[in-house]
């Protein structure tokens, strides 16, 4: 016999459970073999997450608790290799991606914790490693959106897509034969190993960081007010006419702001959090909105190119190529119409309280 | 996701019938379907085999407990239900608690907008602030109406309300309960029907196959599907995915092999 659990019925479900086992006194079943094939390769269901979930203390020296941080970023990082290599889903790639990002935010947004000789060095390296794996994720993206994209168009015109597809499909097997072939190179080895041992490394060489013995939670709060007075004051000076990239700027200001709050949330009441981080994601989400259509609308430009305009058979796909890149920068001018709303709420004086309140401290991190 | 109202100040027209076979036809589509039992009489819940029953259903109602946490899961795949609970007679108190009383249900609905592609409204008769919230969160509203003078002025009743709190909810009615031997049904059927409104083609019969849900407890369009009430259904479930749009499941996850 076998139990399915139904929504909101989860008490009635163990009391039946417990039935069957104590009064009736029945073995348990087997492990279903999904569940069996997992722990032949020493997993279990819902062992992996990309959430960034760890708990620092705030007395923690901030060299403790940076590293910390770098190993579990490390940890996720080697964790989708495997899964990138083999091409199993875009996922894989895509949270190897956010791990490098994390990483090199950490690194630069935390300064003068590590060595500034380390800091360097891995933020270069980390550097290589987001410019190899661009590309293909890229891809992922289109070929991810291409239903959406279809979907969009007139019913008659979606099928002029097909050729569209090909073409992105193509492209993206060659570039991840390449990133395949980049994954398994002596560099990255390297980078890897040479990262494990200054995490692991008893002491390190050079110029110990000024910051390296403070507490964490001075440190943390001190860099999340200055990034946050720095995108508040790049968001106030936005208006309709502000340029692409000064939006692109914000939003990596943002995200940066967003990185380091998650980074050191467990030091922070979690339910202050919880507001603030919500206004931050809406408006990252619209700056994102705002970036993703433009660049898309772009590279779609360019894909049209790739396709001879003195070739009938072509000149359907590039028309739909058209219709879309249409759709895609009306889009685009509706989500820079929302940002202002999307701001505002960043900026309303409840959020602003909240930051001033949990991250503002008499006297900044100088020993 | 979309939200659906299933609506009409007059009862017994056969609302919680339509919200329950609706809901039950996108299911089975693979749509992710909701229904939100708001009529302290529970009859969708009883359809549904489900207990009236909502724990702490007043700190819901003021935002201090997740809705997701008393979602129920039903017989069916895909179709969850909200249950009524005997204290959603005062609902129009508990609401008029809040900050902006008349878009609390959308507050509280929204978390729920990535769980679920289609939300159900099944709406208590009358018109109060518990309306006044549906008409603000619904995308539409659905407006089952037997073919008789008196239903045709709740009608116009509630256009009136609807242009004078400015509320642009796009709504559609259909004729329900139609027995075709009636000359009077007949009659209201030709008549040309108010221009702020929408009146969708499909005519649901009066037929015994829907008093029989009481007994069955099961939509008509899963025991009976092949029935003149379960083929309406299904002809209105087609109308209404023509009309509101965007009521298609995603092909959400390929697998590579």
């Amino acid at each position: 016999m076998r139990l399915l659990p139904v929504r909101g019925y989860e008490v009635e479900l163990r009391e039946l459970a417990s039935f069957f086992g104590r009064e009736m006194e029945w073995p348990a079943a087997p492990p279903c073999l999904f569940e069996e094939a997992l722990a032949a390769v020493g997993r279990e269901p819902g062992d992996y997450s990309s959430k960034l979930d760890l708990s620092l203390r705030g007395e923690q020296m901030a060299l403790d608790a940076m590293r910390k941080i770098f190993r579990h970023l490390l940890d996720t990082l080697e964790r989708n290799i495997e899964g990138t290599r083999a091409d199993l889903d875009s996922e894989f790639l895509h949270d190897l991606r956010v791990a490098t990002r994390r990483t090199r935010s950490a690194l630069t947004q935390v300064k003068r914790v590590l060595p500034d000789a380390i800091v360097e060095e891995y933020k270069q390296r980390f550097a290589w490693l987001g410019q190899i794996t661009g590309p293909t994720r890229d891809l992922d993206v289109f070929l991810l959106e291409l239903p959406h994209y279809r979907a969009s168009l007139p019913d008659a015109m979606a099928p002029d897509l097909d050729a569209l597809e090909s073409h992105l499909r193509k492209a993206q097997a060659r570039e991840q034969a390449s990133l395949k072939r980049k994954l398994a190179s002596a560099e990255m080895r390297a980078l890897l190993a040479d990262w494990h041992a200054v995490l692991d490394a008893e002491s390190l060489p050079g110029e110990p960081g000024w910051f390296a013995d403070l507490p964490i939670e001075r440190v943390a709060s001190q860099r999340i007010w200055q990034m946050y007075k720095k995108v508040r004051k790049a968001g106030r000076a936005v208006t309709e006419e502000s340029p692409p990239e000064a939006m692109h700027e914000l939003r990596k200001d943002c995200k940066k702001l967003r990185y380091l709050i998650e980074f050191f949330r467990s030091l922070y009441p979690a339910k202050e959090l919880k507001g603030l981080v919500k206004a931050l994601k809406a408006l990252l989400d619209n700056l994102g909105q705002f970036q993703d259509l433009e660049v898309q609308a772009d590279k779609l430009r360019e894909f049209a190119a790739d396709f001879s305009p003195d070739d009938p058979e072509r000149l359907p796909t590039v028309m739909a190529i058209g219709a879309l890149v249409a759709d895609l920068l009306r889009h685009q001018q509706a989500a820079h119409a929302r940002f202002a709303a999307c701001f505002a709420a960043f900026d309303a004086p409840g959020n602003r309280a909240r930051y001033t309140r949990l991250f503002k401290h008499e006297g900044k991190a100088r020993k | 996701m979309k939200i659906l109202g299933v609506y009409n100040i007059k009862g017994g027209v056969g609302k919680t019938a339509t919200a329950v076979n609706i809901a039950h036809r996108a299911s089975t589509e693979g749509l992710r379907t909701l229904i939100w039992d708001l009529d302290p009489q529970a009859a969708a819940t009883f359809y549904l085999r489900v207990k009236p029953k909502v724990k702490g259903s007043q700190k819901i109602l003021k935002g201090k407990r997740d809705l997701d946490q008393v979602v129920k899961g039903s017989d069916y795949e895909g179709l969850d239900l909200l249950p009524s609970d005997f204290s959603y007679r005062n609902m129009d108190l508990l609401l008029g608690e809040n900050k902006r009383p008349a878009v609390q249900l959308l507050r509280l609905l929204r978390p729920l907008s990535k769980r679920y592609d289609l939300i159900l409204l099944d709406c208590p008769p009358s018109i109060s602030l518990v309306s006044e919230n549906i008409f603000r969160a619904a995308d539409a509203l659905l407006l089952p109406t037997i073919p008789t003078t008196l239903s045709l002025r709740t009608m116009e009743q509630l256009l009136d309300f609807m242009e004078g709190h400015g509320l642009m909810t796009p709504v559609y009615a259909f004729y329900s309960m139609v027995d075709r031997r009636k000359r009077l049904h007949q009659d209201v059927i030709a008549t040309p029907g108010d221009p702020r409104c929408t009146i969708l083609d499909t005519l649901v019969p009066y037929a015994t196959e829907v008093e029989r849900m009481g007994l069955e407890r099961r939509p008509v369009t899963d025991y009976a599907p092949r029935s003149a009430a379960g083929r309406a259904y299904d002809a209105l479930w087609e109308e209404i995915r023509a009309r509101v749009g965007g009521l298609r499941p995603l092909s959400r996850i390929s697998l590579p092999f």
